[in-house]
């Protein structure tokens, strides 16, 4: 029988979370980046910082992207989750040939988020 | 294309009867009524030298008019991708706002694609949409952090149901970014046209 491997380091959100993704916290819409980061996007980073591996993370095939959604998604991982900015550019990539502007937008969030969490200390 | 290529020849016949015409008026060429073999050689090969450089004019005059049609076709979609936004200016449902959006960003990096592939750097300025992008991405998706004070309630935005709504204030500065963006986008439009 032939059986489907999901590679644990590619996370294609069109294919495993939704082509629609939604707004920023779970109590505004379906798909929100609150679940996506919590469900999703935690429980792979881990695997891949314990497998020593990238997480490579594909944002094309969706309807788009909101801005909230992206910032709850990544600047959540360092305000919420407690990672720092070097370790999430260790081990995540993002990548987008439809979108590639995107990248940008995230890597700022990170920022931002870096930038507030070294305040907080 | 034949009205091009027949205006072609026939300004091509028009200055060589005419310079032919002035020369021989001068007394700058006097006519041998023999012909030999070199004549007529020298005279295939002239007439095969205009014909390719006509030739290679020719083409590259069609082609710079296909490169801009072809910039210019980007643009017009660019700009109904726009004013696709226009109908959002109070709010609306963030699953129509979303894709909208996805469509600008795409347009504003076809534009810039495009322009690089030409390769005339003149033009880049002119179509650089991506801070206008990403500015009208964030007037319209942005909500405020969880627990985040009213600092900015002139510009807050709320999701319910996947719908957002945002104070006029917000509003306002989303109608004029569409503005903006479309006036940069006639800008463009009209540097191609004039290059």
């Amino acid at each position: 029988m032939l059986t489907l491997k999901v590679c644990p380091m590619l996370l294609i959100i069109a294919k495993e979370f939704t082509t629609a993704p939604g707004p920023r916290r779970r109590d505004e819409g379906k798909h929100s980046g609150e679940e996506f980061r919590e469900d999703y996007l935690l429980p792979r980073l881990r695997q891949a910082i314990k497998d020593g591996q990238t997480l490579v993370i594909d944002l094309d095939g969706t309807a788009g992207y909101g801005t909230s959604f992206l910032e709850e998604s990544f600047g959540g991982l360092i305000r919420n989750d407690g990672y720092r900015l070097p370790e999430l550019r260790r081990w995540i990539e993002v990548v987008s040939k439809e979108e590639p502007y995107l990248l940008d937008e995230i890597n700022e969030y990170l920022e931002d988020a870096e930038a507030c969490a070294s305040d907080k200390k | 294309m034949k009205l091009y290529t027949g205006g072609f020849i026939v300004i091509s016949f028009l200055i060589g009867w005419g310079s032919c015409a002035i020369a021989l008026a001068n007394d700058a060429v006097t006519f041998d009524n023999t012909f030999s073999l070199s004549i007529l050689l020298s005279i295939a090969s002239t007439v095969a030298t205009g014909l390719i450089v006509g030739r290679y004019i020719q083409t590259s005059l069609q082609e710079d008019r296909t490169e801009k049609d072809l910039l210019l076709k980007h643009l017009t979609t660019l700009n109904d991708a726009v004013m696709s936004l226009e109908t959002f200016t109070e709010g609306g449902p963030l699953p129509e706002i979303r894709p909208s959006l996805k469509r600008v960003g795409m347009s504003a990096v076809s534009v810039r694609r495009a322009v690089e592939i030409v390769g005339n750097s003149r033009v880049f300025p002119y179509v650089d949409f991506l801070e206008s992008t990403k500015q009208l991405r964030s007037l319209m998706t942005e909500t405020e952090l969880e627990g985040e004070d009213g600092e900015r309630d002139a510009m807050k935005a709320q999701v319910h149901d996947d719908r957002i709504s945002w104070t006029a204030h917000r509003g306002a500065m989303i109608a004029s970014t569409i503005s903006e963006f479309k006036a940069k986008i006639v800008e463009a439009q009209l540097f191609i046209n004039k290059m």
